[in-house]
């Protein structure tokens, strides 16, 4: 399996339960109510958006529920955020008196009665059994390939979404970088050389290049149709010029990639190796800015540590005794830990950017993973053809090349509309926190009562946030349905509660964007254990699991201790938690 | 309201278990005057400030701000009440069909029969302890936020500030009716809503440059000294734009200079027309800035009188130093 793939199912589980993780937040991160029972609304939105989509009748005989209304997935998913809403506030109309950790106990148990009353009732959704039969929608579509009506418009939209977030992301990272390059003054932008730091770099080529001209169309409307001077007007207008210039080009890129997909044979290649080399570019862009300073000692021992990281493994590749390579494992990580922790306390560079510093050792880490050690059994047996394929393959991301003919597999259409969700989720939910709305919630987060004292109702706005938090649940559990086909009610165990606050917790309370970053690390965690796991004979597999739990008990404790505010901070706007 | 008094209290009275904590106390402020509330510890002053804002409830006795009992002010409008008893019918419904379903088994007529019984009994529950609620004394309200909307604003003894949101956020947050603060409008009226923050944050340049925290704008209103958060929950009522303003111990704890300029900011605000109510132990202070003083003690009202009859009074020197 290519291991483009294994990144794109991860990324799939990522997005729901990102999702989740952001319902956690609005309750938690912003209005300071501690949901134990969150998972009761992923159940209640799972389940509603199956009855949803259900045919009337069921096909098989062992399968018993309640009502199938036939209906298509955005009406499911819509009423499953609603039930999931208007249960979360009814909910929170009698808990929301108790006292911050008595609500939590309260609504935990009420989410236990959720999954008992789930359990219990056969008639509902076929009780202690699975349910099954739910059918995603457009399975049938999939896969797609070029020179087909339904691939061009496939293509067209998830080419063109991919194109314009990846362009607006650029657009962010060089205003990070434009908010002080072209801090110059008004009269040396009017002769054109303000724009002309950020445009000489090589990342605003590639912008200038990536909104396709539409930009300087933008931008020219007031101006004098110099390119330099769209672009610093862009720079200056912020974040809306690059919304529209984004979306223009966005939607120019979806159109060119629809016809060329449709006209030519390999179009389809040739547009799927553009778009995944644009947004590696983009991901450099954005590394290169975030690493800000760092020079070629500082790439080379991060490099140097990463790679450390997964040579301590190495001995699991190649030792078949279990004797044998667990304790060399770990003697080899005790000494790289060592040696971190070492160069953190004794050398200025790192002990200046620790945590740049580790962000680059993990990212080297997943590096390595993902290019080298993919090709590595290839190379050994001197098949050098297929280690080129293996790596184009995973440089091409954006299609599937198992098949004779590249196309794009439904997990990775599915990843786009998921992603798309998330990204709209997170968009709407920043609106909504950075209003006076959000002001009180975070206000009421301090101090209940002053919000009191100043006219406000805690109360309706604590059932508000209950709600829109409750009603994400419900999105998550809504996509979690169609992703999974089949619903137990095991799925819904008080332990998911649990995983969205670790996620809260790892990305950053309060930090909408860090739940994406959080839900991305747990699932990466568990992917990375569970490729371990196999190298691990199967009867003692099952102690590995559990092992696996007690690491990542370790790690969330060392996170609370070194860093409470979570690896991206409390609120991202502030810059509080940045070094 | 014509000629109503700002405020009336009228024989206040509450008790915590065996203490009498006020005993009967009256008097009324007016619109455009500083009243100071004096008295020993213990005399029921910060008590009395509860009673009026509507954090307790009163065992006896009457509030009334511009001419309406503060009780009826705080009472829910039939909107919530209609929230509530529908809630309350639908849960209490759904647990009808449930022991319904249990008992009788799946049958339409059952569980419609069983939801329709458990729905009324809801409603009914409602009431029910809506009225046991409204009798039973001490009962704690949670609704002063109605008195703000009314006008009248209270700052606590020891001061609550927002901690973790800034000086600009904490004067950003107080005014009434905000647009921005309904969800819906949050989402899809951004144009008005940026409009109505706009003229927010001029109003809040005003006051922090009133209130000299330019330096201290973005600063997290956890990192303030004792008499900045003093300054600060001022402007937080500057913000509110109330009739009546009731401080707990405004300068208690704060320097001198800062004194002066809390002072300063209390007596322009009164010439602008806002009713005061201080409690304040520094005497001096208390002196120079009220019209009228009340003195409490035991729970009762001692003495009422301008500040030169009460420096003067022999039961109040008594009060304070033996007695």
């Amino acid at each position: 399996m290519v291991v483009a793939d294994t990144v794109v199912s991860l990324g799939v589980f990522a997005s729901f339960y990102a999702l989740l993780a952001l319902g956690m937040n609005i309750k938690y991160g912003h209005t300071g109510l501690l949901d134990f029972g969150h998972v009761g609304f992923y159940l209640i939105g799972a389940y509603t958006a199956a009855l949803f989509v259900l045919p009337p009748e069921s096909g098989s005989p062992g399968t018993v529920y309640v009502v199938g209304l036939n209906l298509p997935w955005v009406v499911a998913a819509a009423a499953a955020m609603l039930v999931a809403g208007v249960v979360g506030a009814l909910v929170a109309l009698p808990t929301l008196r108790l006292r911050e950790d008595y609500l939590a106990i309260t609504v935990l148990g009420v989410s236990a009665i959720f999954q008992r009353v789930v359990q219990a009732e056969s008639w509902l959704v076929n009780g202690p059994d699975a349910l099954r039969g739910i059918e995603p929608p457009l399975t049938g579509r999939f896969p797609v390939g070029g020179r087909t009506v339904f691939g061009a418009i496939a293509i067209a939209l998830i080419g063109g979404a991919i194109w314009a977030v990846a362009t607006w992301a650029l657009g962010q990272a060089l205003e990070m970088d434009g908010s002080s390059g072209t801090g110059g003054t008004d009269a040396a932008r009017a002769d054109g050389s303000g724009g002309q730091e950020s445009r000489a770099t090589l990342a605003g080529r590639l912008h200038a290049v990536a909104t396709l001209g539409t930009d300087r169309l933008l931008g020219d409307r007031g101006g004098s149709g110099r390119g330099n001077r769209a672009l610093s007007a862009a720079v200056d207008r912020g974040r809306n010029g690059y919304v529209g210039s984004s979306l223009l080009a966005g939607v120019v890129a979806g159109v060119v990639g629809a016809i060329v997909t449709f006209i030519a044979p390999v179009g389809l290649l040739a547009w799927g190796t553009v778009v995944s080399v644009f947004t590696w570019l983009v991901l450099l862009v954005g590394l290169g800015r975030y690493a800000g300073g760092f020079d070629a000692i500082d790439y080379a021992v991060t490099l140097a540590l990463g790679a450390g990281y997964m040579l301590a493994l190495a001995p699991m590749f190649f030792l078949d005794s279990l004797v044998l390579w667990v304790p060399l494992t770990l003697l080899a990580f005790g000494v790289v830990i060592g040696v971190t922790l070492f160069l953190r306390a004794n050398w200025s560079r790192f002990a200046s950017r620790p945590f740049r510093y580790g962000t680059f050792v993990g990212l080297w880490f997943g590096v390595i993973w993902y290019f080298p050690l993919q090709v590595l059994s290839s190379l050994r047996a001197g098949d050098a053809m297929a280690a080129a394929t293996t790596l184009f393959n995973n440089t091409v991301w954006v299609l599937s090349l198992s098949a004779p003919e590249p196309i794009i597999g439904y997990s990775r259409f599915q990843l786009f509309l998921f992603g798309a969700i998330v990204f709209l989720s997170v968009y709407l939910l920043g609106l909504v926190v950075d209003s006076p709305f959000g002001r009180v919630l975070r206000a009421i987060r301090n101090d209940e009562r002053v919000v009191s004292s100043l006219g406000k109702d805690p109360f309706t706005y604590k059932i508000q946030s209950m709600a829109i938090g409750s009603a994400l649940a419900g999105l998550a559990g809504a996509l979690a349905a169609l992703y999974y086909q089949t619903l137990v009610f095991t799925m819904f165990a008080p332990r998911v509660t649990f995983i969205a606050l670790l996620m809260m917790f790892l990305g950053g309370v309060g930090n909408n964007r860090a739940m994406v970053v959080g839900a991305v690390l747990y699932w990466a965690f568990e992917a990375a254990t569970t490729e371990l796991a196999g190298f691990v004979p199967p009867d003692i597999r099952e102690n590995l699991q559990a092992l696996r739990f007690v690491i990542m008990g370790v790690l969330f404790l060392v996170l609370l201790y070194y860093r409470p505010e979570g690896l991206l901070g409390e609120r991202s706007r502030t810059g509080v938690g940045s070094e | 309201m014509t000629d109503a008094p700002l405020l009336e209290v009228d024989d206040l009275r509450k008790r915590f278990g065996g203490i009498t904590a006020v005993d009967g106390a009256s008097f009324s402020l007016e619109r455009g005057t500083i009243t100071g509330l004096i008295g020993p510890n213990g005399a029921g002053k910060t008590t009395t400030f509860d009673l009026i804002s509507g954090f307790y409830r009163p065992d006896g006795g009457t509030i009334r701000f511009e001419g309406r009992d503060i009780q009826k002010i705080m009472r829910p409008t039939a909107g919530e009440k209609g929230i509530w008893s529908s809630a309350s019918a639908s849960g209490f419904g759904l647990l009808g069909a449930s022991a319904g379903r249990v008992l009788y088994g799946v049958s339409p007529a059952v569980l419609g029969g069983a939801a329709a019984l458990g729905a009324g009994a809801g409603v009914g529950i409602y009431f029910g302890q809506a009225a046991v609620n409204n009798r039973r004394s001490g009962f704690k309200h949670s609704r002063p936020f109605r008195l703000a909307r009314a006008g009248m604003v209270r700052t606590f003894q020891i001061t609550r500030e927002l901690e973790e949101m800034t000086v600009l956020e904490n004067l950003l947050l107080a005014p009434q009716h905000q647009d921005g603060e309904n969800l819906f409008n949050a989402l899809f009226r951004r144009g008005t809503v940026a409009d109505d923050e706009a003229a927010i944050r001029e109003d809040a340049a005003e006051v922090i440059d009133l209130l000299d925290l330019d330096h201290l704008r973005d600063e997290r209103a956890g990192n303030l000294s004792g008499g900045q958060r003093k300054l600060l929950e001022l402007g937080r009522v500057l913000m509110l734009e109330p009739d009546l303003v009731l401080l707990d111990e405004p300068v208690a704890g704060v320097n001198p200079a800062l004194t002066d300029r809390i002072m300063d900011a209390i007596a322009s605000m009164r010439d602008e027309g806002y009713g005061f109510c201080i409690v304040e132990h520094d005497m001096e202070v208390i002196m120079n800035l009220s019209d009228r003083i009340v003195v409490m003690s035991e729970g009762k009202k001692l003495s009422e009188g301008s500040p030169t009859d009460i420096q003067q009074d022999e039961a109040v020197l008594e009060a304070y130093l033996g007695g």
